[in-house]
This record gives C-alpha cells, sequence and structure tokens, in this order.
C-alpha cells in the first residue's frame, strides 16, 4: 500500500485496538469502577486471594486479623482460636470493607472476633482507588484513562483468576494464613532495605475515614472489633506528633478504644550491637514475639496499654516523647 | 516537554506538525519556520521557563561571533589574527556558560574540600536543561564558520539550527550543514508520507526502548545504585548489567524518537548509536555508542590538539584529554573525570596493543569490550565514589554469593565455601525469574544484526505487516506512557 494509506490505516488499527482494550477493561473491570464486570471478581485485582478466606467463613467460625503484613501473621495454635490472617490486604481499609460488605449473615456470624492492627501505614498511605467525581458513566471512564500496563496487568489477573482459577494453587494453612504456590509471590520482606515510612501524604488523604467506616460497618453488624497498633524497634520511632495526629484523628472519629503497643520496654530497646532480639527488622517483631505481645496485650486484656480518651492518649505520648528523646541523645541526633 | 508524555504526543506533536505543513502549504515559508522556532522554544520552556532566556542569549551571541567570523577577510594576516581572538572569545564565553552553570558548585566542593578549611556555600544554581548540548552544538558552528565552513544565515535559520526540538534537549548533536540545507530544501515543505511512515515507525520503537525497556531496568538499576547497602555477587552483577541496559536503551530510546520526529518534518538526523553493545574494541565501541559526540570529539578536541600527526606519546596524550574533557562534559564529578579517564587510558591500551599487531579471537575481545563498559559504566551511574565502590566490590564477589533457595537442594555442598542460600537478587528488588526473562528479551534485541534506523531504512515497507507491528508497538507505548520518568541525558 502506498505511504499515505499505510500512515493512516495504522493510526486507525491502533486507535482501534486501544479502543478494544478499553471495552474488554470496562467489561472485565478489575479495579471494581463499573460494578458490571462478567468476572466474579469479588476482590478485586491484587486482592483475589481473599477469595479463599470468604469460603472459609461460609463454613466455621473464626477470629479474623487484619493489618498484619506476611510476616507478622497470628498463629492459630500459638493463640489457640481458629485465626484467619488477612495478610494479603495488609490493613487498607478500602479492601477490608470490600471484603466485609460483601458476606452473607451466616458470613458475618462466623466472624467471632475482629482484630484489626492500625499501622501508620493503614492510616497514611494513598490507597483509595475509587476517587472519581461521581456515579456517571462519564467521570469513571475519565478516572479510569488513560489506561496504563498495571491496568492491563490488573485486568489479566482478573481474567486468570476468574477463568483460569487453578493456574495457581492457594491454600490456607492451619494457622490461617494464606500461602500461594509461587515463590514470586511469597517472597519475604528483605531485610537489607526497610526504610522509615513515607508520612509526608498525611493530611490529605480519606484512608482514615474509610477506617472509620470499616468501624461503622461493625458497629452496625455487631462484629465485636479491636484495634491495636504494630511495636517497633526504639531506632524506628519516628515523628511521634503525626502518631499523635492520627490517633487523635482516631478517637475524634468513633473508635473508643485501641491497644498501644507502640513501644514496648524489654522488647523495643532489647538490643546489642544495633542487633534487636525481638525483631526481624526494625518495624517487624519477629514471629514468637509477635504472638506472644497479642496474646499478653490484645488477648489477655492488659489495661495499662488500652487508650480510651484523650487523656490517657496524652499521657501515652508523652512517654512515647521520651522514649525519642532519650534515643536520640545515646545516638547523638 | 517529555517525548514520553500525552501533552506531547497527542497535542504538542500534531498541533506543531499540522500548523507547520499548513503555513508552509500557503507558502508563509518564514512564518512557517519562525513557528517551527516558536513551537520549539515552548517546548523547551515547558520544564521551566526560567531558562528561556539563557539559550535566547546564547542563540543571539553564538550568531553574531558567528557572522563576524564567517566575513571573508581572506589575505588579510591582521584580520585572520582579531578573527582567532574573536574565535577564542566566543569559544570560552561558551565554556563559561557552561562552566558557570555546570562546574561552579563542583569547584566550590574541591576548594573547599582541598584548599580552604571553612566551607564556601554552594550557589543556588539549577543546570539549565540541554545546555551541554546546545553549547557544543554552537561552539562546532563557530569553529565552522571561522574554517569559512558556514555560509551567512539569517537569525531565524540559526534559530532554527539550534532549537529545533527533536534534537534540541539531548541531540544528537548536528552540523549547521547537515541541518540548514535541508531546511532549505522547496520539497522539504511539504507533507511526506513516506517520511511520515518511517518517522512514525522509528518513533514508536523509540519510545518502546524508553518506556517499557529503560525504565523497567531503571528500577532494578536504582534499588542496587541508591537503596540497597550491600550487595552480594548476583546482585551487583543485576545492578550494573541494569544500567548498563537501561542507559543505552534510554539514550538510543530518546534518539530514536528524535529521528523519527525529525523525519515527520523530512529532516535527516545522523545516526547516533549502532549496536553499540557488540563492539569487539574500544575504539570500535566509540565508533558505535553516542556517535555524534564522538565526531564532536574529534574534530573539535582530538585533531585541534594535534591528533595523531605529532608522535606517538603526544597522541596518547591527546586520546586521554579528549576522554577526560568528554567525561567531565557528562557532569560535574570526580566519577565522571574518572570515567573519562578509563575510556582514556582503554583507548591508549587498544592503540597500543594494535600497533603490536596483536589480536585476539572475536568472542573473547568482544568479552572483555563489553565487561570494561560495563564496569565503566558503574562510575558514570554511581552518584558517590562509595556507592561505585559497593558495586565493584559485589560485582568481584567481596560480599559472598548468594545463590537462590530453590537450587538449596542441588546445590548445598557449596554452603562449605561461603555460598550462601536466599532470596535470590532480592535487595534489586526484584523477581529473579521477571529479572531473568527480561535480560534475555533485552540481549536477543542488543545483539541483533540491525539497529532501529538501520532495520528501518532497510526492512521497513509500508505493508499491512508492518502496520500492524507498529500498531501493536504503539499500544504498548500508549499504556507505558503514564509511568513518567525523564531521560538520563537530561542530565548531561
Amino acid at each position: 500500500m502506498n505511504s499515505k494509506k499505510w500512515f493512516y490505516t495504522t493510526l486507525s488499527i491502533s486507535f482501534l485496538s486501544y479502543l478494544i482494550v478499553l471495552i474488554v477493561y470496562i467489561v472485565i473491570d478489575p479495579e471494581i469502577v463499573f460494578n458490571n464486570s462478567l468476572t466474579d471478581k469479588k476482590f478485586g485485582y491484587t486482592k483475589y486471594h481473599s477469595k479463599y478466606q470468604f469460603d472459609k467463613l461460609k463454613s466455621k467460625q473464626y477470629t479474623l486479623i487484619f493489618g498484619t503484613s506476611r510476616s507478622q501473621k497470628l498463629s492459630s495454635s500459638a493463640l489457640k482460636r481458629d485465626i484467619l490472617n488477612f495478610h494479603d490486604i495488609y490493613g487498607e481499609p478500602d479492601d477490608i470493607l470490600n471484603f466485609l460488605s460483601q458476606l452473607n449473615e451466616k458470613q458475618l456470624n462466623n466472624i467471632k472476633h475482629i482484630y484489626y492492627l492500625i499501622s501508620i501505614h493503614t492510616m497514611t498511605d494513598e490507597i483509595s482507588k475509587l476517587n472519581y467525581k461521581s456515579n456517571s458513566f462519564i467521570d469513571k471512564l475519565a478516572y479510569i484513562l488513560p489506561l496504563s500496563s498495571l491496568s492491563m496487568k490488573r485486568t489479566l489477573k482478573d481474567l486468570k483468576f476468574n477463568f483460569l482459577k487453578n493456574s495457581i494453587y492457594y491454600y490456607i494453612d492451619d494457622d490461617g494464613s494464606l500461602y500461594v504456590n509461587d515463590q514470586n509471590q511469597s517472597v519475604v520482606l528483605n531485610k537489607k532495605n526497610i526504610s522509615k515510612p513515607a508520612i509526608n501524604t498525611i493530611k490529605k488523604n480519606n484512608s482514615i475515614k474509610k477506617l472509620l467506616q470499616v468501624n461503622n460497618f461493625c458497629k452496625k453488624n455487631n462484629l465485636p472489633i479491636t484495634y491495636y497498633t504494630p511495636t517497633y524497634s526504639d531506632k524506628f520511632l519516628i515523628d511521634v506528633e503525626t502518631v499523635n495526629y492520627l490517633w487523635t484523628k482516631l478517637l475524634d472519629g468513633g473508635i473508643n478504644e485501641f491497644y498501644t503497643l507502640y513501644y514496648i520496654d524489654g522488647i523495643s530497646d532489647n538490643k546489642s550491637n544495633n542487633q534487636y532480639y525481638n525483631f526481624t527488622n526494625e518495624s517487624h517483631l519477629n514471629y514468637t514475639t509477635m504472638n506472644k505481645v497479642f496474646q499478653d496485650i490484645v488477648l489477655d486484656k492488659d489495661n495499662t496499654r488500652l487508650i480510651s480518651n484523650k487523656d490517657e492518649l496524652s499521657i501515652r505520648m508523652n512517654t512515647l516523647r521520651l522514649k525519642v528523646k532519650n534515643y536520640a541523645s545515646n545516638h547523638h541526633f | 516537554m517529555l517525548f514520553n508524555s500525552y501533552a506531547f504526543i497527542f497535542a504538542f506533536l500534531p498541533i506543531t506538525f499540522l500548523i507547520y505543513f499548513y503555513l508552509n502549504h500557503k507558502r508563509l515559508t518564514e512564518a512557517s519556520k519562525g513557528f517551527l522556532v516558536f513551537s520549539s522554544l515552548f517546548f523547551y520552556s515547558w520544564w521551566n521557563v526560567t531558562y528561556l532566556p539563557i539559550i535566547l542569549s546564547s542563540m543571539l551571541f553564538n550568531y553574531v561571533i558567528g557572522n563576524s567570523l564567517n566575513k571573508n577577510t581572506e589575505g588579510k594576516k591582521s584580520h585572520r589574527f582579531s578573527k582567532k581572538r574573536l574565535l577564542m572569545f566566543g569559544i570560552l564565553s561558551n565554556i563559561a556558560l557552561l562552566g558557570y552553570f555546570k562546574y561552579t558548585n563542583f569547584m566550590i566542593d574541591n576548594l573547599n574540600y582541598w584548599v580552604f578549611t571553612k566551607d564556601i556555600p554552594n550557589i543556588n544554581l539549577a543546570l539549565p536543561l540541554a545546555i551541554s548540548f546546545f553549547t557544543f552544538q554552537q561552539v562546532s558552528y563557530l569553529v565552522d564558520s571561522y574554517r569559512q565552513e558556514t555560509k551567512e544565515y539569517d537569525f531565524l535559520n540559526y534559530a532554527l539550527f539550534v532549537t529545533f526540538f527533536p534534537q534540541l534537549i539531548a541531540g544528537p548533536i548536528v552540523h549547521h550543514k547537515e541541518m540548514m540545507p535541508q531546511f532549505a530544501k522547496a520539497r522539504n515543505k511539504v507533507k511526506n508520507y513516506k517520511n511520515i511512515a518511517l518517522g512514525l515507525f522509528i518513533f514508536s520503537i523509540g519510545l518502546f526502548k524508553k518506556v517499557v525497556i529503560a525504565d523497567t531496568f531503571d528500577v532494578w538499576t536504582a534499588s542496587g545504585f541508591d537503596v540497597a547497602t550491600t550487595l552480594n555477587f548476583f546482585e551487583a552483577w543485576a545492578t550494573s548489567l541494569s544500567y548498563t541496559i537501561q542507559l543505552y536503551f534510554d539514550f538510543s530510546g530518546y534518539t530514536d524518537m528524535a529521528i523519527g520526529l525529525a523525519l515527520l518534518f523530512n529532516i535527516k538526523l545522523p545516526i547516533n548509536f549502532n549496536s553499540p553493545y557488540q563492539a569487539t574494541d574500544i575504539q570500535d565501541f566509540w565508533r558505535r555508542w553516542h556517535i555524534t559526540l564522538s565526531r564532536f570529539l574529534k574534530d573539535y578536541i582530538y585533531i585541534p590538539l594535534g591528533g595523531n600527526r605529532k608522535g606517538e606519546f603526544r597522541t596518547y596524550n591527546n586520546l586521554m584529554a579528549t576522554f577526560i574533557i568528554g567525561g567531565i562534559w557528562h557532569g560535574a564529578g570526580w566519577t565522571f573525570v574518572f570515567w573519562g579517564f578509563l575510556h582514556g587510558s582503554a583507548l591508549v591500551i587498544h592503540r597500543a596493543w594494535s600497533k603490536l599487531g596483536f589480536q585476539l579471537w572475536t568472542w573473547l575481545a568482544w568479552f572483555i569490550t563489553f565487561n570494561f563498559i560495563n564496569i565503566s559504566w558503574v562510575f558514570f551511574r554511581a552518584k558517590e565514589w562509595d556507592d561505585a565502590i559497593k558495586v565493584l566490590n559485589g560485582m568481584v564477589g567481596l560480599n559472598g554469593i548468594e545463590i537462590s533457595n530453590n537450587l538449596n537442594h542441588s546445590l548445598d555442598f557449596l554452603s562449605q565455601y561461603g555460598v550462601t542460600f536466599g532470596p535470590w537478587i532480592a535487595a534489586v528488588q526484584v523477581n529473579s525469574k521477571g529479572f531473568l526473562v527480561w535480560f534475555l528479551f533485552v540481549s536477543i534485541i542488543l545483539y541483533l544484526k540491525d539497529n532501529t534506523v538501520g532495520y528501518s531504512k532497510n526492512k521497513f515497507q509500508t505493508s499491512i505487516k508492518y502496520s500492524i507491528i507498529t500498531s501493536i508497538v504503539i499500544l504498548i507505548d500508549v499504556f507505558y506512557i503514564n509511568q513518567k520518568s525523564t531521560f538520563l541525558y537530561f542530565n548531561f
């Protein structure tokens, strides 16, 4: 064909291909924007593991653990109760709400208790994906455009999961942890590269709002929920004022109480030559300590660590400020 | 404005293209040139409009000096002397401008370190975009004017030569004699669909190189160089190879895009890369890598220094000086100087070796050349000496060798020799299978017989097959564009 025809043909094919991909994306709807997907997609593009926990709740009562990472899972045998760890969705309030709101009555009744670990990431990370202006199709379209390579990967994952369910082997072990028989997805946290969490995005997101929605959902459905914070090493104690701001927001928003495990004497500072004995790294407790701390403080209801009003918060914050100050003076900051 | 941005591809480019040819169609030739200069300056100012006066004054200054140098004063000895002084003034002014913006803080840092005990504060200077490129381009114009190799052009033509947006930011570094006749040709003022088709094909391939390949390796490069505190053997090699691959695909991708874009306007830019990683010696490498910079260094530094005409020892000195200047042109830092020194040394060794008549097997020559280049890029990329040492330590195994957990059972006996098992290349924050697949894919591309431009000129046809291939590439490009990243050579 001549060059002119070739040029216009190529542009036309490109445009049509993009249009086809866009239609496929809308039909599959991996990010749950349009709510009319041809595929199952109950749990979105990255959280498809949740389907396995979803199915488990159909038959038996479980204690649900939200907010823990893969290296911080709790153990059914150590805590002597049937646990489902939701380390695949971490503490993202959006995804948790999405999961809970899809449970039927029987499944809701099978939730014995919810424990929700609320880290700084839970409250600050910009995770809200459904940020379109209104529910009109045009606004939703404007929200998803331009499609990215990530959108494509999500679409393919959705298709793979919903149509080729056995392509990856998942199972939940006796300790309530979900495993994927794919080593690339079971990579543990890289100890060398742990950095302090980014907190610059704070105050301009709606994660706390979403977190409070989870709380309201639980209240409405009579689901017992207990909040607790992670434990950090003294080296990792960062901006205490940020923590204060976030925790105050929780109390103001209607979360009546939570356990602060942020700094624990004898654990957070249990170190020699900068090696922390109870941690896998500065911000993650090791398996044994994690279960023990959870049992001793959260399950056994250690009231000295319970914050239920601003006075208690203020006392706790002063203690933390002192810890940070001590650490800084000992390390010449 | 980045070539790999929606604003450029879907707004700036089509608007500029349509208006430029519309004005030409209406026989408003000067207006079309003026419009192209205006668009190019708009394109340049998109990053930071404060740079605009710098490039405008630089152009005006060099245009005036160039025109004065170009005046025919044959036979007047006293005039020729003053012309030489004028040339020196012009060159030194350009170097002073470049030096002020690019090297002031480097000088201050060194004075602080080596001479003074008190700290002189750094000056708050942002490096104007493309200053290294447009300075070199204009220095070559001054020298050619002095040699009476330029014609008298009006300022509009000169401005177009300097600012033509496809090559403004990161080259190729062009000669006025390559560009001006093309802008003047009447048949280049009408749309040529053959060039448009070829330009689109080359642009889409260049964009693919940048947004799909280079940006993918960028993540691994950054993890290894900037984040990880130590790297074991495989991590260090993954890091250095990632950068070697990233740099090539980033820069050659940019050049392909520039060549493709210029073709849309019927302008042919010189080739800048010719499969450089296939080079079998260092001289061969510099004939294939950043060809227009090599040409500049040869014509305007190496040969004026005496080239190879003044004996073997002087030749070695000239080679070394040329490459150290080339190194510091890339960036104000000792790592760049050292990189230039390494390449200068390699060229000296290669020249001496060739003089002695030694020869290596081709595959061994390639292996040595490639590894030398790969190692030298470590200094080119490292922000600090320590980063370079970190990577090199890992590459020679000083931080141990960690093999994938998967091989634990079969290779367990190696643990007695200090080999450990763990998540493979974890510090580079990459899944190992993914890295290997990408590495294999890219290796195949690197060792294809043809480079993009060569392939396009020899094989490309306006057939349905190439239409589909181009469409698929464009589609993939569009999906990857939103991962906004600048080009590595924008920093130089």
